[in-house]
């Protein structure tokens, strides 16, 4: 059924297309004319040319006193032409500055006395432009405009240049030329409802759009100095979730658009940069990449050379993407030059990065307390056999902070960045170039350092027929880190431990030390190459007909090096020979997109028919490679000098997508709009007969303001619009080959032999999962758009849930792929507000917000009861729940932990699964930002907080050992059972694995409620103080712009999270860091 | 202009053009790094790389036949009364205190994943060449009998160590899913159906490892028989089976020098695994020699007291080290502790073994004579004197006893054979604080049972 809609679909698009073939030429815009006059005055001429293009004329009739009609026909040529024509006989000529064509005479430009002058502002609309500050170059006089947009300069020199800004117009300039009065038009700033939107294949605004598209623009980047630019979008818009993994740089993020669709594949978003889709996996090896958690491969991406990201989230938007766009997709667009001057651009920031919060541990008379008590509790004592070293062989008087001493350190942070942008009408273009590096807080010198290099042309024909449009990034980046996360052991080595190094400064080994030095010696390197190749060719064959072809090309090569020592090993294990592991792997994709639009007034309004095709192949290969047997330590680096290699993994799998897709968008007055998507897809992650699906989608929006009823009931309604949409959109996020049974070879050998493994059950059967996404929005502008609000509510139900099914070892998997009639469901709201409270000359101040309210259900799941997956689900709650042990209290008898069992009563041995009758949700209930923006003349002031409530794994699940053992405890342990009758928070210390490190293991850190705590947190996530010197300043200096500022990155976290970060909630990975910079930014 | 359109519109029609053979452009290829299933067993090369990959497995540093600190040898060695722990590691410690929890990882990757994996590889095996058209029969013959040996000796140990266990014998995941517990004499039924097999199919000789003894041929699937029959109390049948072995004469012999029974191909070893980790030569070696203090564990003044004065054994098989005031006691069976030039393999069954074996039936069956003369082989080697009439339950207590000072830290076999002889109890409990008789059985996987419903837990757990 779902494919005669299709076809249907397509005929209609067709027809369309035939009937509509243009008579006439739509009405221009942007620089071309169209132009016929008999004896026309100058002053006509010039009007003509403003009503046609976004060109405006700057003269006085004074000037034009002595000019010439002037009769000429043109058709569709540039104004760069017309005015050729037009001036060539007359006593002028014309300069352009930005958008102004400025007249002049021909006469000769002696030098003259000073002139006063007066002149008024209006913006394009008409209205006066009061509070615009006019500065002349030459003296650097500097006035302001009155309430009717009026000024006046005294003194000014007849050939100087005035510089015009104001805070809701655009900046410009104009060159005098002797004349005494002057009427400026000064373009006013658009709405935020006006700006641009990047959607699939195009854009649109925040005005006209019938899908749900957040924005995160350039200055958001610009004021926070991090290193991976999904960083940077923490709370920044309503539906995202990002968490950051780790403080460590390069490494992984957790980002989730809208909830869990999917039960157990992936999750992540469609990611596509400037057209190409981009990997949302690392590259990393799962043998060498514990430090970076996995990494993420937009790490080496230049957070400068973004010039938005839209997000988008419902059927609408991401229909189009089909087989891939259940989870929301991610546009990246990069920077682009503008007609203009042209700007070099120079940014440069240095600062320092600390961990924000420390967890207060034991000192060594609580550790020794905590100890002795745990032997005196099991009625033993400590021996060596028992590895009790702590107690019996080192310095029981030593204290030593190892949170201080291995994550306390400071990070060092260094950014430049240069730009050179600039081009006319028809050629743009965009140079830029980054270095970053930044160090971490383990001890050691680590550092990772990116560069990058990103370049983009536009180009337009003369005719304006042909379009082209290139962007090249290129980014390396070099990551030096140590193999091991240095948390873990600042959380549990005991306080007494030995010192690192002995008296000759070597690393010291006394019986019983892991010392945690030895991974100074044992590093990581990741070395990423990355392009990025995007060009679109454009045609127009007719005004309304343009045939495109997009082509991208994406290279990620990385090559990552694990190197250990014998020097880092312990001498006791009489380790020969020092290993590493080396590991390349690379990514390529090509994207071929060839497109048809056809854009024409059709009846009472717009049509917009884009018709498409898609093919795209992935490859992927890896390589890992264990070697040892090295001669010396020195050659470590060097795989040829291993005696012995083993390849621990070598993978390669190739991806193929292939798609058609059309979308329709009729537009009526800008009030009723239409948008119809769909998409045939195949995909060659499924078997045969599986391979194909179509998708679609309708969205429709009416901007009810615009009726006469809307205007007389919401008389304060600036804007004001209902969308709704509905689709249908894919998940194949389940990896290659998925259908095929097979052999992989061993790295473990035999007899000098490769072995071969059965690596996959055969099965062909299942297919995509997928995602209906329903969507209700209003959005609503106030007091003339100072107040833009959005409120939507999404309900998108995903099923045919592709399930990695477990399996018990027994069957020698364990997991098999299957298609589960299990349905899940996704609702939420989310609303965003964008506020400008104050706006004057000299003072504004703009408020956003967003705040999205999730949730997430498992709807229906076929005989639940008889699979695997009754112990970790439940009918009707959500995903992320987690089934437990009802946690009591400490049993004041036993000393140990007690939960309720499935009858309600009291036990000291909750029976798994029975006795599972906890619900928790471990996972965000609301969560979003607050952003004040202030600016008071040169100074602005961001500041941003990050808030979510949740609950979330706590210390005890994530706990390192158990109280009582060896290793280190928060001190709130101290609240411990001691004797019979205690009331306690924490239940009595052991150090032998008996009833009481069953409780604590078992009961609780796996099974148990009282693993989950509130994990809620408000993060000052982002400060950004800068002053921009005024034009006087900078004029003087031959500088567009001089810019200094003061930016700080997770400043504050206010939580009650019991455990280092509430955000990444891990004891074993290094906490997101504090980071403070100064910089300072000059165009020239 | 009119060039522009031409190429626009051609670069535009080529991809449709293209994606015209929509079916054709999303079939891929196999990836090249795998085989698909079928085509492994399409020439001998590659399904004798796939045993091959059986072997990897079993060997595998999770596994419980690497000989290392997750083996069964070294893991029971603390269970029992052989080893004294010194290494930190939560999930060796629970072993070294019988206090197993159903979590431990150590437990249900060495003696539960690695055995079961090579099952599952080893039916996929049998099933692949069995459909095969293209395989040599020798090559049939041989992989076949291979690969029944290897699922017979990994259900030995499995029924050994947890008692009642799945028994699996096909690939169908649908099935083995759901798989119940077997009782242990259906699995020993399959272990001497697949071993009977074993022994018809596989060659006597060691030519398919080219001479060396590092896969296991008839012999050593005769050598198991007898361990089998022994264990399941069958006395006579394990009587002949050791017989048979000992016959063998042209090919297997006790070594005399006891610092050369561990050498690789020795003329005592009916089966060696080779190593295959770089740099080392047997896990064993690296894992018992002692260079410093000890790391992981050191023989028990249990086992170091319980040989005879004037045992060579204890001389050569025994060694110290002194820290201090401290004496350190470690297993010097094997000599090498790193070495980049291979000498010793890590040696599964050996005649030795197959005198005691021999012994223990004989006594059984009553033929006190036949017994001392076998006990008498071990013992001479030993240098002790020779043991001359004694009653049938002293004997039995000295078989045990030779046992524990000729197989220690070798295969578990001290742990399997105090839970047979029914001595674990009085043993145990004496030297181990938290000892419990249930503990002779180790947990099933909590893991496992969560995933297949009809599995149950070992009582105790």
């Amino acid at each position: 059924m779902r494919s005669k809609a299709f076809y249907t679909l397509l005929c209609t698009f067709v027809i369309v297309f035939i009937l509509g073939s243009p008579k006439t030429l739509p009405a221009q815009s942007g620089d071309r004319v169209t132009l016929s006059v008999e004896n026309a005055p100058l002053q006509k001429i010039f009007s003509a040319v403003e009503a046609q293009t976004f060109y405006r004329f700057v003269y006085t009739n004074e000037q034009l006193k002595d000019g010439k009609p002037v009769t000429l026909s043109v058709v569709n040529v540039t104004v760069q032409t017309l005015l050729k024509q037009c001036l060539q006989d007359q006593p002028l000529y014309y300069s352009t500055e930005d958008k102004f064509i400025i007249i002049h005479r021909k006469e000769k430009e002696t030098k003259m006395n000073p002139v006063d002058i007066m002149g008024t502002i209006k913006n394009d609309k008409g209205d006066p432009v009061s509070g615009a500050s006019i500065t002349v170059l030459e003296t650097l006089k500097t006035t302001t405009s009155d309430a009717e947009g009026g000024f006046a300069l005294k003194q000014v020199p007849p050939f100087s240049t005035l510089i015009f800004s104001g805070t809701n117009v655009e900046g410009s300039q104009i060159i005098l030329h002797g004349q005494q009065s002057l009427s400026v038009t000064l373009k006013a700033k658009v709405s935020k409802l006006d700006e641009v939107q990047v959607i699939a294949y195009g854009t649109t605004t925040r005005r006209l759009n019938t899908g749900d598209v957040s924005t995160i623009n350039a200055e958001t980047f610009a004021e926070q100095p991090v290193s991976n630019p999904l960083s940077a979008m923490e709370g920044r818009a309503p539906g995202l979730i990002i968490t950051q993994n780790s403080g460590t740089p390069g490494s992984g993020f957790f980002v989730q658009i809208r909830g869990q669709n999917s039960i157990s594949n992936g999750n992540d978003p469609l990611y596509i940069i400037d057209g190409v889709p981009y990997t949302s996996t690392s590259l990393t090896s799962a043998f060498s990449s514990g430090i970076v958690s996995g990494g993420n491969p937009l790490s080496s991406i230049n957070p400068s050379d973004i010039e938005s990201v839209n997000i988008l989230k419902d059927a609408d938007a991401t229909a189009i993407y089909g087989s891939r766009g259940a989870n929301g997709v991610i546009l990246i667009t990069t920077k682009r030059g503008k007609p203009g001057k042209t700007k070099i651009d120079l940014n440069s920031y240095f600062g320092v990065g600390q961990v924000d919060r420390r967890l207060k541990l034991m000192n060594t008379q609580q550790y020794l307390i905590m100890r002795n008590e745990a032997f005196k509790n099991d009625g033993t004592t400590p021996s060596l056999a028992n590895g009790d070293y702590d107690l019996l062989s080192w310095d029981t008087t030593r204290y030593t902070d190892w949170q201080k001493l291995l994550i306390g350190n400071t990070a060092h942070i260094a950014d430049v960045q240069l730009g050179i942008s600039g081009g006319n009408e028809n050629t743009r273009f965009n140079l830029s170039g980054g270095f970053h590096r930044q160090t971490n807080v383990f001890p050691g010198d680590f550092a990772d350092q990116k560069g990058s290099g990103h370049f983009n042309l536009n180009h337009n024909s003369q005719d304006n027929k042909l379009k082209v449009d290139l962007s090249l990034t290129y980014a390396v980046e070099n990551n030096n880190q140590p193999q091991t996360d240095f948390v873990y052991q600042a959380m549990y080595l005991p306080p007494d431990a030995p010192s690192p190094y002995d008296s000759a400064g070597k690393l010291n080994w006394p019986p019983g030390f892991d010392n945690p030095y030895r991974y100074i010696q044992q590093k990581y390197q990741a070395k990423t190459n990355n392009l990025i190749s995007h060009l679109v060719l454009g045609y127009n064959i007719i005004p309304a007909l343009q045939l495109r072809i997009a082509m991208g090309y994406n290279n990620i090569q990385m090559n990552e090096m694990q190197n250990s020592p014998t020097t880092s090993y312990n001498p006791a294990f009489n380790v020969i020979s020092g290993n590493s592991v080396f590991s390349n792997s690379g990514l390529e994709t090509w994207i071929l997109e060839p497109q048809i639009e056809y854009q024409k007034k059709l009846g009472p309004g717009k049509l917009d028919v884009l018709l498409g095709a898609t093919a795209e192949q992935d490859t992927r290969n890896a390589v890992t490679e264990y070697a040892s047997g090295f001669s010396s330590d020195a050659l470590l680096e060097n795989i040829g000098a291993a005696s012995d290699i083993l390849v621990l993994a070598s993978s390669f799998s190739q991806y193929r997508y292939e798609a058609f897709f059309g979308r329709l968008n009729y537009n009526m007055n800008e009030k009723y709009i239409l948008n119809l998507t769909g998409r045939r897809d195949g995909s060659s992650r499924f078997g045969p007969g599986k391979q194909f699906a179509n998708f679609s989608s309708v969205g429709g929006a009416w901007i009810f303001s615009k009726e006469k009823f809307g205007k007389n009931l919401f008389p304060f309604l600036s804007f004001g619009k209902l969308r709704i949409s509905y689709g249908t959109t894919g998940n194949d996020q389940i990896g290659d080959y998925q259908y095929l049974s097979s052999y992989s070879p061993t790295p473990y050998t035999y007899q000098n032999m490769s072995g071969l493994i059965p690596t996959r059950l055969y099965n062909p059967d299942y297919a995509w999962e997928i995602n209906r996404k329903f969507e209700l929005g209003i959005e609503l502008g106030l007091l003339n758009d100072r107040i833009i609000f959005s409120a939507s509510y999404y309900n998108n139900h995903s099923s045919n849930q592709l399930v990695g099914y477990p399996l018990p070892t027994i069957t020698g998997f364990s997991t098999i792929q299957q298609n589960l009639n299990a349905v899940v469901q996704n609702t939420g709201i989310e609303f965003s507000l964008n506020y400008s409270l104050i706006k004057s000359t000299s003072f504004n101040w703009n408020l956003s917000a967003n705040l999205t309210i999730p949730n997430n259900k498992l709807i229906s799941f076929p005989n639940i009861e008889e699979t695997n997956y009754n112990n970790l689900y439940q009918i009707g709650k959500p995903l992320s729940i987690y089934k437990s042990f009802q946690y009591l209290n400490v049993n004041p008898q036993a000393g140990i932990y007690q939960f309720l069992n499935s009858e309600g009563k009291a036990t000291l041995t909750p029976v798994y699964p029975d006795d599972l009758k906890a619900v928790k949700n471990v996972a965000a209930s609301y969560y979003g930002g607050l952003q004040n923006n202030f600016q008071y003349k040169g100074w602005h002031l961001d500041i941003f907080f990050q808030f979510t409530k949740q609950a979330g794994w706590n210390y005890i699940k994530n706990y390192l050992v158990a109280p009582g053992m060896l290793g280190n405890q928060p001190a709130v342990v101290m609240n411990r059972w001691m004797k019979s009758g205690d009331v306690a928070t924490f239940q009595k210390y052991t150090q032998s694995f008996d009833s009481a490190w069953n409780a604590y293991f078992f009961n609780s850190a796996i099974f148990g409620d009282n693993a989950v705590g509130d994990a809620s947190f408000i993060r000052l996530k982002n400060i950004s103080l800068s002053y921009s010197f005024p034009v006087s300043t900078t004029a003087r200096l031959k500088m567009q712009n001089l810019r200094i500022y003061l930016q700080a990155e997770n400043l504050l976290t206010i939580s009650g999270y019991f455990g280092l970060d509430p955000e990444n909630q891990s004891n074993v990975l290094l906490p997101p860091l504090r980071i403070i910079t100064a910089g300072i930014q000059i165009t020239f | 202009m009119k060039r522009y359109k031409i190429i626009v519109v051609l670069i535009g029609l080529l991809p449709i053009a293209l994606i015209e053979g929509c079916q054709k452009f999303i079939t891929v290829d196999p990836p090249v790094t795998q085989l698909v299933s079928s085509s492994v067993f399409e020439s001998d090369q590659t399904a004798l790389s796939a045993m091959n990959g059986i072997y990897g497995t079993l060997q595998g540093p999770d596994g419980f036949a690497n000989g290392g600190t997750q083996s069964v040898g070294f893991l029971t060695g603390l269970s029992s009364d052989e080893l004294t722990n010194y290494y930190t590691y939560p999930d060796q410690i629970q072993f070294y205190q019988n206090a197993l929890n159903k979590n431990n990882n150590t437990l249900y990757n060495a003696f539960w994943v690695v055995p079961y994996n090579c099952i599952y590889d080893a039916n996929s095996l049998l099933q692949g060449i069995s459909g095969s058209t293209k395989i040599s029969s020798a090559v049939k013959r041989e992989l076949t009998g291979e690969a029944k040996f290897i699922r017979a000796f990994c259900n030995f140990y499995l029924t050994n160590l947890f008692g009642n266990v799945p028994l699996i014998t096909t690939t169908d995941y649908n099935v083995n899913a759901n798989a119940f517990r077997a009782n242990k004499d259906s699995v020993y039924s399959q272990i001497i159906a697949d071993l009977t097999d074993a022994q018809s199919l596989m060659a006597g000789d060691y030519s398919f490892s080219n001479g060396e003894r590092i896969r296991p041929n008839s012999w050593a699937a005769t050598a198991m028989m007898a361990r089998v029959y022994l264990y399941t109390g069958r006395w006579k049948d394990a009587e002949g089976q050791a017989t048979a072995v000992i016959n063998e004469s042209d090919q297997y012999a006790m070594v005399s020098d006891l610092n050369q029974v561990y050498l690789k191909n020795s003329n005592e070893a009916i089966w060696q695994l080779m190593p295959n980790a770089p740099g080392l030569n047997t896990n064993e070696g690296s894992v018992y020699i002692l260079t410093s203090e000890p790391v992981y564990a050191t023989l028990s003044p249990e086992l170091v007291n319980a040989f005879e004065p004037g045992d060579l054994r204890l001389q050569n098989w025994v060694a110290d080290t002194i820290i201090g005031l401290d004496t350190f006691y470690y297993s010097f069976k094997y000599k090498v502790k790193s070495s980049e030039t291979l000498t010793e393999y890590s040696m599964v069954l050996r005649l030795a073994e197959q005198y005691l074996i021999r012994a223990e039936a004989r006594i059984n069956q009553d033929n006190l004579n036949g017994a001392m003369e076998d006990l008498n082989v071990i013992r001479e080697r030993a240098g002790l004197p020779l043991i001359s009439i004694l009653d049938k339950s002293t004997l039995l207590s000295d078989v045990v006893h030779e046992r524990q000072v000729e197989l220690f830290t070798e295969w578990g076999h001290r742990w399997l054979d105090l839970k047979r002889t029914g001595r674990a109890n009085s043993i145990l409990s004496i030297i181990k604080a938290d000892w419990q008789s249930t503990d002779t059985l180790f947990p099933i996987p909590q893991g496992e049972i969560q995933k297949d419903v009809n599995l149950t837990q070992n009582p105790g757990y």
